[in-house]
């Protein structure tokens, strides 16, 4: 963003210039270029090539459009990046419109808007939080007396790239959850004329956010992604794949209370509710807030936000997957256990290799309804 | 001056949508509206859910005040049900919730409020001598220096002479109606940039608990929190240790 936070370009002056004025070496700068093609999954050898996009001596213009939203995904970006280089990324950036930091108000920042959008038309990358709601419409969300749906198409139309970021904006969360009063969709339900990146989760983790921007940026596209729009750098594996309690699940120790033994001693939470068998996230892998921890490592079982729908297929948060050893995936846990047991490295690929299948096939089940647990559940006496 | 109708919409550094409308006569106000532009029917979505998942659905009310609604919401149903919670699982949400008190209290007042009492382009033309003066008779903080100060501004003039103002983009720079001297706003300039990093830092302590912030999880009748010393994936000692660094 473009906001000075830490490092900034004298005029005419480049990065690398900048860099040096603050100390920061260029070896350090192309080792961080290094580590964030890595999160990306396209190995350091793109590292040259960042390294050259993120030299460039404009910073390319942002829109950042709030709809029908809470703000946590605005939260969650302002958590993000490394103390020192991570900011210097996110000043890569003009953050040209943005409700939340704008100085301005009313027609102050909406011809701001309409400015940046006329001399940048095709340039710049619009970022959307928040979901359209399309009953009635369009009233339930309205700025400068425009409804969101008048919004983002105008906003999109001349956009190089469309970024849209947290659930409300992937599909509509919480306020599309049933009965959807107000017929919230997502961004691309709305906007089809170009590919529409969709950043998951209520909110996602932040370092997603800056990854992808930057990602666009280097290689001017947008990242791989899955049939739900997702990039596969971030969505592409299933939490239940990652999870360092995954070898409680495989052997069978489950906390049934969250104030019991198996609690305490950090055991698989698929029994109070887990959803990490059926969702794709980075929370493992990336963790949250300058990588400290994420829910399952705080004892809170996986509520699948990454997940379309998972206000709706979810729920309740804390009742079982119903048939998550039926997938046949799980009925191999002897046979893996085996193999880890002769190589650890040949049992975690075989392990790998037949769970991406099943990911596949998974990607298009319905997910089930689950059952409420028993009465007198898990939540009553707890911690 | 005849009577005049001023519309601001929207109004930022709000959490939501806001729209005022302002009737004046002569100068004087004489009538206003505001209004709330968005809706979302949070409350017509809860009907009929496990209350054990309420928390969940009405912390999305707000991801800037993330912790507020969702305490509330447990609280509602523990007392409807009669649930005690643990001495521990109270000691928890109450670090949680007065971590969130103290993190939300610097962000709304320096990256959402301040903007409208503070000059930015005011501030290039303080003497961070005098910035420093005021600073040290305010706080004892090492960096109340004149290098600190005179560094900050310029980083500013840089960013400012760059022409790409982003978020600072048609402000009311210069407006009569800031009337803080130019030292002063520097100060609170200064204060803005570093609170932009303490608060990522402090807010950790949500994420030991809750496993992230915005929006970390709670739990009816306590919290999820497994504390174990000795144990590798629970909270343990060092993670204690952590969060008293924080407080």
């Amino acid at each position: 963003m473009s906001l000075p936070t830490s490092f900034h370009w004298l005029p005419g002056e480049r990065l690398t210039d900048s860099l040096t004025r603050h100390g920061v070496s260029r070896r350090e700068f192309v080792e961080y270029c290094g580590s964030l093609c890595v999160v990306l999954g396209m190995g350091r050898s793109q590292a040259p090539k960042m390294v050259r996009a993120l030299l460039a001596p404009q910073r390319p213009p942002v829109i950042w459009l709030q709809l029908q939203e809470c703000t946590g995904c605005v939260e969650s970006v302002l958590r993000s990046g490394e103390p020192t280089i991570g900011e210097l990324v996110l000043d890569l950036i003009s953050l040209d419109y943005q409700h939340t930091l704008m100085a301005g108000a009313g027609d102050a920042v909406e011809s701001a808007m309409k400015a940046s959008i006329k001399a940048n038309a095709g340039k710049y990358i619009l970022l959307v939080t928040g979901s359209i709601p399309t009953k009635d419409g369009g009233i339930y969300c309205t700025v400068g007396g425009r409804t969101a749906q008048d919004i983002l198409e105008e906003a999109a139309k001349d956009a190089a790239a469309v970024v849209a970021i947290g659930a409300c904006a992937h599909w509509g969360s919480v306020q599309a959850a049933r009965p959807n009063p107000t017929g919230a969709v997502g961004v691309s339900q709305i906007i089809k004329d170009k590919p529409v990146v969709n950043i998951a989760g209520c909110p996602p983790i932040g370092d997603v956010v800056t990854a992808t921007v930057v990602h666009f940026l280097t290689f001017n596209r947008l990242p791989d992604v899955d049939p739900l729009g997702r990039p596969m750098f971030a969505y592409g594996a299933r939490i239940h794949d990652q999870c360092p309690r995954r070898a409680n699940f495989d052997a069978g120790q489950y906390v049934e209370t969250f104030d019991d033994e198996a609690a305490r001693k950090g055991w698989c939470l698929y029994h109070v509710g887990c959803k990490g068998p059926a969702t794709f996230s980075p929370c493992p892998i990336f963790q949250w807030n300058s990588g400290t921890s994420w829910p399952i490592g705080a004892g809170h079982p996986c509520i699948g936000c990454t997940e379309p729908n998972f206000w709706d297929t979810m729920t309740p948060f804390y009742g079982r997957l119903p048939d998550v050893g039926g997938f046949g995936i799980e009925q191999k846990v002897d046979i893996l256990g085996a193999a880890l047991a002769i190589g650890a490295t040949a049992g975690v690929l075989a392990h790998a290799a037949a769970t991406g299948v099943h990911q596949m096939r998974e990607r298009k089940r319905q997910l089930p309804v689950v059952e409420p647990p028993p009465s007198g559940g898990q939540g009553s006496k707890n911690a | 001056m005849a009577a005049t109708k001023v519309v601001v919409d929207p109004i930022t550094r709000i959490e939501g949508h806001l729209r005022i409308e302002v009737q004046a006569d002569k100068g004087r106000i004489t009538d206003a509206w505001a209004s709330s532009t968005q809706f979302r029917g949070i409350e017509i979505i809860m009907e009929g859910r496990d209350p054990r998942d309420a928390w969940a659905f009405t912390q999305r009310i707000c991801g800037v005040c993330t912790v507020v609604h969702a305490v509330a919401s447990c609280r509602a149903v523990e007392d409807a049900l009669g649930i005690k919670i643990p001495p521990n699982a109270n000691l928890i949400r109450n670090l949680v919730h007065g971590m969130q008190f103290v993190q939300d209290h610097v962000i709304h007042f320096y990256h959402l409020h301040a903007l409208d009492w503070v000059d930015v382009v005011s501030a290039l033309k303080a003497d961070p001598e005098g910035t420093a003066r005021i600073a040290k008779s305010l706080s004892p903080w090492p960096n109340n220096s004149p290098t600190y100060f005179a560094e900050v501004q310029n980083r500013l003039k840089t960013f400012v002479a760059g022409g790409q103002l982003g978020i600072f983009t048609n402000g009311y720079w210069g407006h009569p109606a800031y009337k803080l001297p130019p030292e002063v706003n520097l100060l609170a300039v200064a204060h803005y940039l570093e609170a932009l990093d303490w608060q990522r830092d402090v807010i950790r302590l949500h994420t030991i608990f809750g496993g992230k912030n915005p929006h970390p999880n709670f739990l009816v009748g306590g919290m999820a929190s497994a504390i174990n010393l000795d144990g590798t994936k629970t909270i343990n000692a060092v993670r204690l240790s952590e969060i008293h660094g924080m407080i």
